[in-house]
C-alpha cells in the first residue's frame, strides 16, 4: 500500500456513507436490499423477490472479483466502527487467533433461510445501520442496542466485529472462493477447500437445525400477546425474514411499531411489534409496508392495508364505562374508521355495551386509543393467534 | 287601575300593551313579584265562560272546532325550551336588550343536564385537550364553582366535569330571574303560529292556563325535537336513538365521593383481570350498576342507555318510562347486595326520559362527518364542539332551509346523525343556544330575518359574551 493511495480510499467511503445516509431518507429498503448478504437470504427464506435487491446482487458481483471490496469502500458500519475503534482501547488483538466466524454465521443463516428461518439475518450490518435511525426522540432506544452492542465491542476490542464476525464479510469471503476454487492455476489458493470441512458443516448444521428449532419455537409462542404491522407475513416466517432494520419503527407516523423486547421472546427479540397507546394505526397510511427491505411486511396498497388484519378489537364489558353505567359513553363507536363498532342494548341485562363486528375490524387500535377505561382500557386489540383465520379474514375482505 | 284584577286579566292588558310597544312592556318578573293580596282560600267567584271549543265526534271522527286563542303574550325573541340550549339562547338574548320570553314545559329549568340527570358536562376540550366551549356555558360553570357540591372535576382535561343538577337547577333559575327574561314554564309548545306567507310569527302552547299563543318577532326552537319548525313544515329528518333514563343513588358508602378523593371504586372495578375477553356477547353478569361519583356526597349517577325507540311517539316513551323505572329498582336490589352498600337507595329516578335524537333540521348548512373530520372551516363559525379533533360549527346550521323567523339551537339543529351525536350534547347545545339567541336579538335590532344576520356582528357579539370562535 502506497500513502497516496489512503487519502481517496476515505474519501470513496465517505462519498459512500453520504449515499447510505441519503438512502435511509428518500428509500430506506434500498440501503437494507444493497448487502448482499441480505440480497441472498432474504429471497429465499420469503420465497419472494423484488427489484430491490439488484444492488446487493450488484455488489455480490464485485465480491466476486474482489473480496471484501464492499467491506474497504462502501460499508458505513465499517467505518463507523473503525472509526470508534481508534478511540478505545488499543488492546492486544486477542481475537486474532479465533476463525473467522463471519463466513459460518453467512453460511448457516443461508441453511436457514432453505428451511425457511435465516438465523443470523439480524446480524445484517447494513440493517444495524438502519437501526440507529430509528432511534427517537422521546421513544426507546431499543432500536439501536445492536448497534450500541457493536459500538462497544470496537471500544473494547478494535476491528473483531468487521475482521471475523460480520456475517456480510462472511458472504463476500464465500462468494471470491468460489471465484478461487475455479481458477485452477493459482494452487496455493485453498479454494472452496479453505471453507469446507468441519467448520462448515457444523456451520451448515447448525443453520438448518436452528431454523427448525426457531421455527418450532416461534409455533410455540402462540400464546403470547403481540400485534404485528400491517402486511406481515405468517408469523413463523416474520422474525426470521425480519433484519431488524427499523425501517418500519421509522416510517411509522403514529409511532406505533416498536422493536420487541421480551413480548415475543427469544427468537422475536428486536423485530416490530405495534402497541396503541397514543395513536392507532390509520386507515391512510401504508407507510411501513413500503418500508421493509425484505418482504417481511409485503408491500400493500391502501385498499389492501384495510383490510389487512392486524390483530382483533375485543370488548371487556366488566371494565367498560358504558357496561357499568359510568358514563354515556361511545368513544370506540365514534373512533372505528370502520363502523365495525356498534352499541348493542341487551334488553336480557338491560344494559348497552359496544359489540364488535369481526368482518369489519381490521385491528387497527383506534378503538383502543379512544377508549377512557382506565388503568385499563376495556377494548383492546389482541392477537388472532390462528394466522389461517387472519389470512381468511384478510382474503375474505378484499373479495 | 280601580278595580282588583284577576292575574289572567293583568295577563290580557299587558299583553294587550304588547302589542302596541313590543320591547319596552313591563318584565314578567314584575309579575312573577305580584301577589294578590286578597288572594282567598276556599271557593272563587266563576270566571266568564267563552265560547265552548270542545272537540266533538263527527261520523266518528274528532273534530276540533276552529276558534280564537288568547294571545298570552307578544314578544320579540320567543325561546320554545327550557334546556340547555333555550336557556343559553334567552339569557345571551336578553343581554342586547330585546324583550324575551323563555318557554319550558316541565316545572324547572335545564331540560336533560337538569331534570335528565345527565350530570356529565362532556365534551369541553378538544383533541389537545384545550377548552373549545366557553361563553355562557362557562359562565354556569363558574357560578356552579361557587356552590357547596355544584360541580367537581373542573379544568382537568380529559376528565370533565359533573354538575349536581339541583345546584343547576337554582343557577338557572337565579340567573333568568336576574335576567328579565319572561319565562313560563309548565307550558308545553304545540304549534306554531305562521302568517300568510308561511313565516313564523309565534307559537302556541298548552298549559293549565289552556291553550294560549305568544306572538312574538323571532321563535328560536329549542324544543329538542324541532316540536315548532316540524309543525311550521321546516323540512327535517327523523332519526331514532336510544332512549335511557338516568338516575342517582344515595348513600353509597364506598369512597369519598366529595370530589377529593377521584380514585373510582366501583363493585366491579376492583375485580380486575385484564385477561382476553371472549368473542361477542359479553358473558359478564352484571351484579348492580353504582355509576359514578357525583358532587354530592354519598351520591352517584347512573346513566343508562336503553334501546333504540322513537322519541316521538308516546306509547313507545310511556312504555320506556315505566320500564325503566322498574329496572331500577331491580338494579338496586342488586347493589345492595354489594357490601358497603347495603344501605344504599334509589334518591331519584330523572324526572324527564333521557331522549337523544328525534328530528335533524334541514337547514341551509347540513354538518357532515366528513366536514367534521376534515376540520373543515366556516366563514360563518358560531362556536365550537369539544371532541377529538374539535369541530366548528356554521350559523347555516341553525337556519332552516326555507322557512322565515325561525332558528334552531340544540340537539334538533342541521347535521348529519353521525354528528348530531356530538352537537346534543349539552356544552355543545349552549353554544348553538347562545348563537341562536345572538343572531335572533341582532334580526331585531337591525330589522331583518335572520338569515340575513350580519356574520360579523353575530360573531363579535358571540366573542363580546365570551365565546370561543377559534
Amino acid at each position: 500500500m502506497t500513502i497516496w493511495k489512503r487519502p481517496p480510499r476515505l474519501y470513496v467511503r465517505l462519498a459512500f456513507l453520504a449515499a447510505a445516509i441519503l438512502l435511509l431518507w428518500s428509500s430506506p429498503k434500498l440501503l437494507v436490499q444493497s448487502s448482499m448478504f441480505v440480497a441472498i437470504c432474504s429471497p429465499i427464506a420469503s420465497r419472494s423477490i423484488s427489484a430491490g435487491i439488484g444492488i446487493g446482487l450488484a455488489f455480490a458481483g464485485i465480491a466476486l472479483l474482489r473480496s471484501r471490496w464492499f467491506c474497504r469502500y462502501a460499508c458505513p458500519m465499517g467505518l463507523l466502527l473503525e472509526g470508534v475503534s481508534r478511540i478505545g482501547l488499543k488492546r492486544a488483538a486477542w481475537w486474532s487467533r479465533l476463525p473467522q466466524l463471519g463466513r459460518y454465521a453467512a453460511l448457516a443463516t443461508i441453511t436457514g433461510a432453505l428451511v425457511g428461518y435465516p438465523v443470523l439475518l439480524w446480524m445484517d450490518p447494513l440493517s444495524i445501520f438502519s437501526g440507529i435511525f430509528a432511534i427517537r426522540i422521546a421513544a426507546d432506544l431499543i432500536s439501536g442496542i445492536l448497534a450500541g452492542a457493536l459500538i462497544l465491542l470496537s471500544l473494547a476490542s478494535g476491528t473483531v466485529w468487521c475482521s471475523h464476525l460480520c456475517p456480510l464479510g462472511g458472504t463476500q469471503e464465500l462468494i471470491s472462493s468460489v471465484r478461487l476454487h475455479f481458477q485452477i492455476r493459482d494452487k496455493t489458493s485453498p479454494g472452496l477447500q479453505g471453507i469446507a470441512g468441519r467448520r462448515a458443516f457444523i456451520a451448515l448444521a447448525t443453520g438448518a437445525g436452528l431454523g427448525y428449532w426457531a421455527q418450532r419455537a416461534r409455533a410455540m409462542q402462540s400464546k403470547s400477546e403481540f400485534l404485528r404491522p400491517p402486511g406481515a407475513v405468517a408469523e413463523r416466517d416474520f422474525a426470521g425474514i425480519c433484519v431488524r432494520c427499523g425501517n418500519c419503527v421509522r416510517a411509522c407516523p403514529s409511532k406505533i411499531i416498536h422493536p420487541d423486547i421480551g413480548s415475543v421472546g427469544l427468537t422475536g427479540l428486536l423485530a416490530p411489534v405495534v402497541r396503541y397507546e397514543k395513536k392507532y394505526c390509520r386507515e391512510d397510511c401504508i407507510a411501513c409496508t413500503r418500508a421493509c427491505p425484505t418482504g417481511a411486511l409485503q408491500p400493500l396498497s391502501m385498499d389492501q392495508k384495510r383490510a389487512y388484519v392486524i390483530g382483533e378489537a375485543l370488548l371487556d364489558a366488566s371494565l367498560c364505562l358504558l357496561a357499568l353505567e359510568e358514563k354515556d359513553c361511545d368513544a370506540c363507536k365514534r373512533a372505528c374508521p370502520y363502523e365495525a363498532v356498534q352499541i348493542h342494548w341487551d334488553e336480557a341485562q338491560y344494559v348497552a355495551y359496544p359489540i364488535i363486528d369481526s368482518h369489519k375490524c381490521n385491528g387497527c387500535g383506534a378503538c383502543e386509543v379512544a377508549c377512557p377505561a382506565d388503568p385499563i382500557k376495556a377494548i383492546r386489540v389482541w392477537r388472532i393467534t390462528n394466522d389461517e383465520l387472519r389470512i381468511t379474514n384478510y382474503k375474505n375482505r378484499r373479495d | 287601575m280601580a278595580r282588583d284584577l284577576s292575574r289572567r286579566e293583568l295577563m290580557h292588558s299587558i299583553a294587550a300593551g304588547g302589542l302596541v310597544v313590543a320591547g319596552t312592556m313591563t318584565p314578567l318578573s314584575s309579575l312573577l313579584a305580584y301577589q294578590d293580596p286578597k288572594a282567598v282560600r276556599g271557593a272563587q267567584a266563576p270566571t266568564a265562560a267563552g265560547a265552548r271549543t270542545s272537540a266533538t265526534v263527527v261520523d266518528g271522527k274528532v273534530i276540533q272546532p276552529r276558534r280564537e286563542l288568547e294571545i298570552l303574550r307578544k314578544t320579540g325573541v320567543l325561546v320554545v325550551g327550557g334546556g340547555p340550549a333555550g336557556t343559553a339562547a334567552a339569557l345571551s338574548a336578553k343581554r342586547l336588550g330585546v324583550d324575551v320570553t323563555l318557554v319550558e314545559r316541565y316545572g324547572y329549568l335545564g331540560g336533560l343536564a337538569t331534570g335528565g340527570l345527565v350530570l356529565a358536562i362532556f365534551p369541553l376540550y378538544g383533541g389537545n385537550n384545550k377548552p373549545v366551549i366557553l361563553g355562557i356555558g362557562e359562565e354556569f360553570m363558574k357560578r356552579l364553582d361557587k356552590l357547596k357540591f355544584g360541580i367537581v372535576e373542573r379544568n382537568i382535561a380529559p376528565d370533565y366535569p359533573t354538575i349536581d343538577a339541583e345546584a343547576f337547577k337554582y343557577v338557572l333559575a337565579d340567573m333568568v330571574l336576574a335576567s328579565q327574561v319572561n319565562a313560563y314554564l309548565d307550558c308545553w309548545g304545540v304549534d306554531a303560529i305562521i302568517d300568510a306567507k308561511g313565516s313564523v310569527r309565534g307559537a302556541v302552547f298548552e298549559s293549565k292556563s289552556g291553550r294560549q299563543a305568544i306572538l312574538a318577532d323571532v321563535v328560536v326552537d329549542a324544543s329538542g325535537d324541532g316540536d315548532i319548525y316540524a309543525a311550521a313544515g321546516a323540512a327535517f329528518e327523523k332519526v331514532k336513538d336510544n332512549i335511557g333514563l338516568d338516575s342517582r343513588i344515595g348513600n353509597i358508602d364506598i369512597e369519598d365521593l366529595t370530589g377529593q378523593n377521584r380514585e373510582h371504586v366501583t363493585g366491579n372495578r376492583d375485580k380486575i383481570q385484564g385477561g382476553r375477553p371472549t368473542r361477542g356477547t359479553p358473558v359478564v353478569a352484571f351484579e348492580g350498576h353504582v355509576g359514578s361519583p357525583t358532587p354530592a356526597p354519598h351520591t352517584n349517577w347512573i346513566n343508562m342507555k336503553g334501546p333504540v325507540a322513537d322519541g316521538l311517539d308516546v306509547a313507545e316513551v310511556s312504555m320506556l318510562e315505566l320500564k325503566h323505572r322498574r329496572a331500577l329498582w331491580n338494579n338496586l336490589e342488586k347493589v345492595r347486595s354489594k357490601p358497603g352498600a347495603e344501605q344504599a337507595y334509589l334518591l331519584e329516578t330523572a324526572p324527564q326520559i333521557g331522549v337523544r335524537l328525534t328530528r335533524l333540521l334541514a337547514g341551509v348548512k347540513k354538518l357532515t362527518l366528513q366536514q367534521v373530520k376534515a376540520g373543515t372551516k366556516f366563514k360563518d363559525v358560531i362556536g365550537y364542539s369539544g371532541g377529538s379533533p374539535e369541530f366548528q360549527i356554521p350559523y347555516g346550521c341553525l337556519i332552516p332551509a326555507k322557512l322565515e323567523n325561525l332558528l334552531a339551537a340544540g340537539r334538533c339543529i342541521s347535521a348529519e346523525m353521525q354528528v348530531a351525536e356530538t352537537t346534543r350534547l349539552i356544552p355543545v347545545c349552549w353554544v348553538t343556544g347562545q348563537a341562536a339567541g345572538i343572531a335572533a336579538a341582532l334580526s331585531i335590532k337591525d330589522r331583518c330575518k335572520p338569515r340575513d344576520v350580519d356574520i360579523d356582528k353575530l360573531q363579535s357579539e358571540l366573542r363580546q359574551q365570551g365565546a370561543f370562535l377559534g
